[in-house]
């Protein structure tokens, strides 16, 4: 089972790096609900011998939110032709895929020396989640547009997820549980603000809102 | 010999305790006699912006100054010594800003508080290092603990750091070229008398706590003495106006202090002690001469500014026949500062030759070669200086008076014409009787130098942690008292051939000519040397290390059109490092601005790179 966590692991980062190195949004909505649906695995994996319901419950839940609900949520604030445009990011895409890969770099030499309180089932979990969750920085980072910043957030918080996985004897899963919703609330809400303002720049003119500023919507 | 007072003082960790000991008597004495003089100068001096500017301020802040350079000299305790020190600077700034509506000297001051305040941020972290060491915030308990070498090593380079710049050591010495020039002359005069001489105390009062110092520490301290003297006095060559002048000198005669100091701290490190107090003493010596003949030079310009409303030397001239005491009270200031001897500053500058001699005689290989520079650098900065004061006296006192724009670089009022208390060449006797004590002074030390060397060679032991029983001092002053003699001697002969002379031309009329006339009729004052082609030949020789440019001045042809050529020397330091290194913090922190963040995206790489530094940090 430790191999199928490490297979994960390793899809997970790579698929965080795609996201990173993806300049369509249509493209990192779509990266990011496979990246999901991998981690949604993950709990399932966790005790070899005996799948608990707890582990399900928490894959269920995962699937649904993460992997079908922000998706789609996401897919329907760019509903608009426009937004489906390519987006050109702050640096190029080679240039994000080199720093990506010094983060990863980054990440895999600091949890060398990170001490964490439980047993870790795989020591792949802890520097792939921490690769994740810096490439998910890194694509805020990069990108200009406000709904890859939410992407980005969300990338960071599959790496956070990842992060708590391994800690998953350590901590309650009510508390798993109450992260998720509030993530998924928060993805909601930054949704309908993103629509609103998308809504309100293009009854004013459009151009306004794509100002140098960065604060394009 | 040290008495300690005590006294309540409701401050954390401070405590009103005065201690006397003959190191800190040194300098109390010039501080006395510094305040007293330039004050009574100053009384003559501001007279004539009575009514016009609030004289009752400046006073107030002179005689802040006056205490607590006392209180400096004789805090035993370091919350009290830092105080006094913060009032030092604060009172200072006051007073160089007095004519505040100039935008020059705004920036004078300000350069002045700034660099002030940077050092003190040394002497925070020093004294704090030295309080943890010893246990306590006392002076004298400090001095009874004993540091390890690496903590008095980096408690010398900070006290270096923190003094230095007060002191005007060559590097870090930006605020004293501005900020004499800016400030009235018996605010210069006490400034480069007395202030920062306190730079000097507070190393000495650090030598004298530290007792054992690493060995290094002695070459540092010759070095910087080295440096700063031979720089200070090119610089003073350079220079157009008379009381940047005099404020480059400043540098020059911290330099030569520092190298006293340098050499007895070698002589400490090498267990030589009569090395030691000679080295001391000489410095300690220069540090009581220096504020005599400097403030005297000072106050003297000052003098020379209120005749003539300008500090550019290029436009005075023969002031001697206008300002005949001044004149003669200046060259005794002039003739003492380019340590000639029958002046004071031959006295200390002798005994540091001879503590450097003795130098070359005991210490190793290392110290024989820096005792070597140094006498070299001691020679170099003597000839210099007096090249410069002959530029000076040349310029200003001789030759005949330049026709030349006159206007004020102080800002001073036109003095009203008929006064009482005004002597016959027009200066005001409050001005004049406190350079006549000065001047005074001078010669007295350097006539009969046993009057100050028994207290700075008491001061100098203190500073060695030795007896002074045990050194002989003779040593020194018997050949001393011969030169002062043969000196002596010379003089009378010179004052003898000239009644010869006198004599023998009897009453045969000597008809006065047009200096250089040469038969030809429109000789014209303009035709005289300035002080910059006086200079010009050393100037050039030195380009290398100066900022020297010189604009136009080629002419061509047989028939050249008219033509005009300035030079001046900049400060290299200044336009080499600290300007190219402020333009470039500003334009840093200009780009950390707000303003310029535009992009949230920036942000968030911030964010991540200090996230990475976090992690990268504390994974040690």
């Amino acid at each position: 089972m430790t191999l199928w966590i490490d297979v994960s692991c390793i899809l997970v980062v790579f698929l965080a790096l795609s996201v990173l190195a993806t300049n369509r949004i249509v493209g990192m909505i779509k990266i990011f609900a496979v990246q999901s649906f991998i981690l949604s695995f993950v709990p399932l994996f966790l005790h070899a011998d005996a799948v608990s319901g707890r582990d399900i419950t928490l894959s269920l839940v995962t699937m649904v939110l993460k992997a079908i609900l922000v998706p789609a949520i996401l897919f329907w604030q760019i509903r608009h032709i426009s937004m489906r445009s390519e987006i050109k990011p702050l640096i190029g895409l080679g240039t994000s895929i080199l720093f990506g890969a010094v983060l990863i770099a980054v990440a895999f030499w600091v949890s060398l020396s990170l001490r964490l309180p439980g047993k870790l089932l795989s020591s792949l979990v802890l520097p792939c989640s921490l690769a994740t969750m810096l490439l998910g920085f890194m694509t805020m980072v990069t990108r200009t547009r406000a709904i890859t910043q939410v992407l980005g957030y969300m990338v960071i918080e599959n790496g956070i997820f990842l992060f708590a996985l391994s800690l998953f004897d350590a901590m309650p899963v009510l508390i798993e549980m109450g992260i998720l919703l509030d993530i998924f609330v928060a993805v909601l809400i930054m949704a309908i603000v993103l629509n609103h303002i998308n809504e309100e720049f293009e009854r004013t003119g459009g151009s306004a809102g794509r100002s140098k500023t960065g604060e394009t919507v | 010999m040290d008495k300690i007072l005590f006294g309540s003082w409701p401050v954390p960790f401070g405590e009103f305790s005065l201690k006397l000991d003959p190191l800190s008597l040194v300098f109390l004495i010039a501080v006395t006699i510094l305040a007293v003089c330039a004050g009574a100068y100053g009384f003559g001096y501001m007279r004539p912006y009575q009514g016009k500017k609030p004289l009752g301020v400046h006073a107030f802040f002179y005689l802040l100054l006056a205490l607590v350079l006392v209180l400096i000299v004789t805090a035993n305790n370091v919350i009290l010594f830092l105080s006094a020190w913060e009032l030092m600077t604060i009172s200072t700034f006051f007073l160089i800003i007095f004519n505040d509506e100039q935008p020059p000297v705004r920036k004078a001051g300000f350069i002045y508080l700034i660099a002030s305040h940077c050092a003190t941020f040394f002497l925070f972290l020093m004294f704090f290092l030295m309080s943890r060491a010893a246990g306590s915030m006392a002076f004298d308990v400090m001095a009874r603990t004993t540091f390890p070498p690496l903590l008095a090593g980096t408690i010398f380079l900070l006290s270096l750091a923190g003094f230095g710049v007060k002191a005007g050591f060559f590097p870090v010495h930006v605020w004293l070229p501005h900020a004499h020039p800016a400030s009235p002359s018996h605010i210069s005069a006490l400034l480069s008398g007395i202030a920062i001489k306190m730079g000097v105390y507070g190393i000495c009062r650090v030598l004298c706590i530290m007792k054992v110092l690493p060995v290094w520490c002695g070459y540092v301290l010759l070095m910087i003495g080295v440096v700063s003297g031979i720089m200070g006095v090119l610089y003073a060559l350079g220079q157009h106006e008379l009381k940047k002048l005099l404020a480059y000198h400043s540098i020059e005669n911290i330099g030569i202090i520092t190298l006293g100091l340098g050499a007895g701290l070698l002589g400490m490190s090498y267990q030589a002690p009569f090395l030691a107090v000679l080295g001391f003493g000489g410095g300690l010596l220069h540090v009581l001469n220096h504020s005599l003949f400097k403030s005297l030079l000072f106050l003297g310009a000052g003098s020379v500014i209120q005749e003539t409303h300008t500090g550019e030397m290029d436009h005075m001239g023969g002031l001697a026949k206008a300002l005949p005491l001044t004149g003669v009270l200046f060259l005794v200031g002039a003739l003492s500062i380019c340590g000639l001897p029958l002046f004071n500053g031959f006295i200390s500058e002798f005994i540091i030759y001879f503590g450097l001699f003795q130098g070359l005689l005991g210490l190793p290989v290392h110290g024989v070669i820096i005792c070597a520079l140094g006498i070299l650098s001691l020679g170099l900065m003597g000839a210099l200086a007096s090249a410069c004061f002959c530029k000076v006296y040349g310029t200003v006192f001789l030759g005949k008076p330049r026709a030349g724009s006159s206007h004020s670089p102080e800002g001073m009022p036109e003095r009203p014409t008929a006064q009482e208390g005004v002597c016959r060449e027009g200066t005001s006797k409050w001005m004049l009787v406190p350079m006549a004590a000065l001047a005074a002074a001078c010669v007295l030390i350097g006539l009969v130098p046993r009057t100050v060397t028994g207290l700075t060679f008491l001061g100098a032991a203190c500073m060695a942690h030795v007896d002074l029983a045990t050194i002989q001092t003779e040593q020194v002053l018997v050949p001393l008292t011969m030169v002062i003699r043969v000196a002596f001697l010379f003089l009378a002969l010179i004052c003898v051939l000239i009644t010869v002379r006198r004599l023998l031309l009897g009453r045969a009329s000597v008809p006065i000519r047009e200096t250089w006339g040469c038969g030809f009729a429109g000789v014209s004052s303009r035709f005289q040397y300035t002080s910059s082609s006086f200079a010009r030949l050393i100037v050039e020789l030195m380009k290398t290390v100066l900022l020297f440019r010189r604009h136009g001045g080629q002419v061509t042809g047989a028939f050249p059109e008219k033509t005009r050529m300035d030079s001046s020397v900049h400060d290299a330091s200044e336009e080499m490092a600290y300007r190219p290194g402020l333009d470039f913090l500003n334009d840093v922190s200009k780009k950390l601005g707000h303003g310029r963040i535009r992009h949230t995206q920036v942000y968030l790489m911030y964010i991540l790179l200090f996230l990475i530094f976090l992690l990268v940090w504390k994974m040690k």
